[in-house]
């Protein structure tokens, strides 16, 4: 089996992969590090597109989901950008952690899982946290830089971290570790929809808005990809990917409120378009 | 563009690049974005930028502008467009986009365009 953290793997139509060279060409990353030019960065994200797609397969279990090489392929470009060449990190193991876990956040998104809203605000009290550890380590305020590689962000987000600690809407300090610390309820395995279910999904269906209907049934009913649907619906693939998000959770709240159903007041179960593996790492 | 909007203006020089991420991360957070609706526009917008800023010399100058509202639905929208600044008879006439550009705008935004005069971008929250 290749191993994403030590190696690239080619794409082959056949849907098999195979070994091929690591992409480790540090006078290329150097150059782009200096220079940021698109034509050297599509020459990265090319050469490492196998890499994208071998991990987006070991997520799609049967034949390749077009959603999951999407998120994989735009977890590269963003690998990519913000690979630092100096830290010494071969990037297909940088590459292959961010990949996975926009993998996993795509998993937890589209499937009938509670979602807890990451917030910009949630970043910025760990990077307030971070700030104050950090400095009594060093003995001085933590650079931006220094942030950034301890959390593995970029230097961006750090910045807007930053910024949004000091937002119009401060952090509630009453919020509970419920509020905050990520946990699935439901469950996400490939099994089809059971009679009952079905009943109940479709019943829940019915509160979305009508766009949000069509999306849902154009996905779960019709298996249609995301981007399909952002073709037949006129919005874009990440748009339809945030409505399918919010569309579950807000069936999923209807569907955990008794009060709402009585005599159903069990949770339906929507799955996801694919099984995330048991282990993944 | 009218109405509320912040101007940025930059030097037609990657460096400053992220200058304009931040910019752009910033409204959007203020306006409501989530981490994944504000990652699209930052993405967008770098792809955008950098597309603008590799036809032009350097001594060009980039007014990047940015302006939230509400789309149709009632969800937050960013509007950001750049303009070239002192833009000459040397400035290339047409922009072509790469398949790599054209995955990655489509997949973030709900519409763009760029020109060798400027671009646009849109993206709402959801």
């Amino acid at each position: 089996m290749n191993d994403p953290t030590t190696g690239a793997v080619s794409d082959r139509s056949d849907g098999q992969a195979t070994p091929a060279r690591t992409y480790n060409d540090a006078a290329l990353w150097q150059q782009y590090a200096g220079d940021r030019r698109r034509s050297v960065r599509n020459q990265l994200v090319e050469a490492n597109l196998g890499l994208a797609a071998h991990i987006a397969r070991r997520y799609s279990g049967r034949g390749i989901d077009e959603d999951l090489r999407q998120v994989a392929f735009l977890a590269l470009v963003k690998a990519v950008e913000r690979f630092d060449v100096s830290r010494g990190v071969p990037f297909s193991a940088f590459a292959g952690r961010t990949i996975e876990g926009e993998l996993k956040r795509h998993f937890r998104d589209t499937t009938w899982t509670l979602r807890v809203p990451r917030a910009v605000k949630e970043r910025s009290l760990y990077v307030a946290k971070l700030g104050e550890q950090l400095a009594q380590q060093l003995g001085r305020s933590p650079t931006v830089a220094e942030v950034a590689e301890y959390l593995e962000i970029s230097t961006d987000e750090v910045v807007e971290a930053v910024a949004a600690g000091g937002a119009s809407t401060p952090s509630s300090l009453d919020a509970t570790d419920e509020d905050r610390v990520p946990a699935a309820l439901g469950e996400d395995d490939a099994a089809l929809l059971s009679v009952q279910d079905a009943v109940i999904v479709d019943r829940l269906i019915e509160v979305l808005p009508e766009r949000e209907q069509e999306i849902i049934r154009l996905r779960y009913y019709l298996e249609c990809s995301q981007a399909e649907i952002a073709e037949r619906v006129g919005i874009s693939q990440m748009h339809v990917s945030r409505l399918l998000r919010r569309s579950l959770e807000a069936m999923r709240l209807i569907a955990d409120d008794p009060a709402d159903d009585p005599e159903d007041g069990g949770r339906a179960r929507v799955v996801g378009h694919g099984e995330a593996p048991a282990s993944s790492s | 563009m009218s109405g509320e909007h912040v101007e940025l203006v930059i030097p037609a020089d990657v460096r400053y690049l992220s200058a304009a991420r931040v910019v752009a991360a910033s409204l959007a957070a203020d306006a409501g974005f989530d981490l994944d609706d504000l990652d699209r526009v930052r993405v967008g917008t770098n792809e955008l930028l950098t597309i603008l800023i590799e036809t032009l010399d350097p001594e060009h100058r980039v007014c990047v502008t940015f302006a939230s509202d509400h789309n149709d639905a009632g969800a937050a929208r960013l509007r950001i467009s750049g303009d070239v600044l002192d833009a000459d008879d040397a400035t290339p006439l047409t922009v072509e986009l790469d398949e790599l550009a054209y995955r990655i705008l489509t997949a973030v935004t709900d519409d763009y365009g760029v020109t060798a005069s400027g671009f646009q971008l849109t993206v709402s929250a959801s």
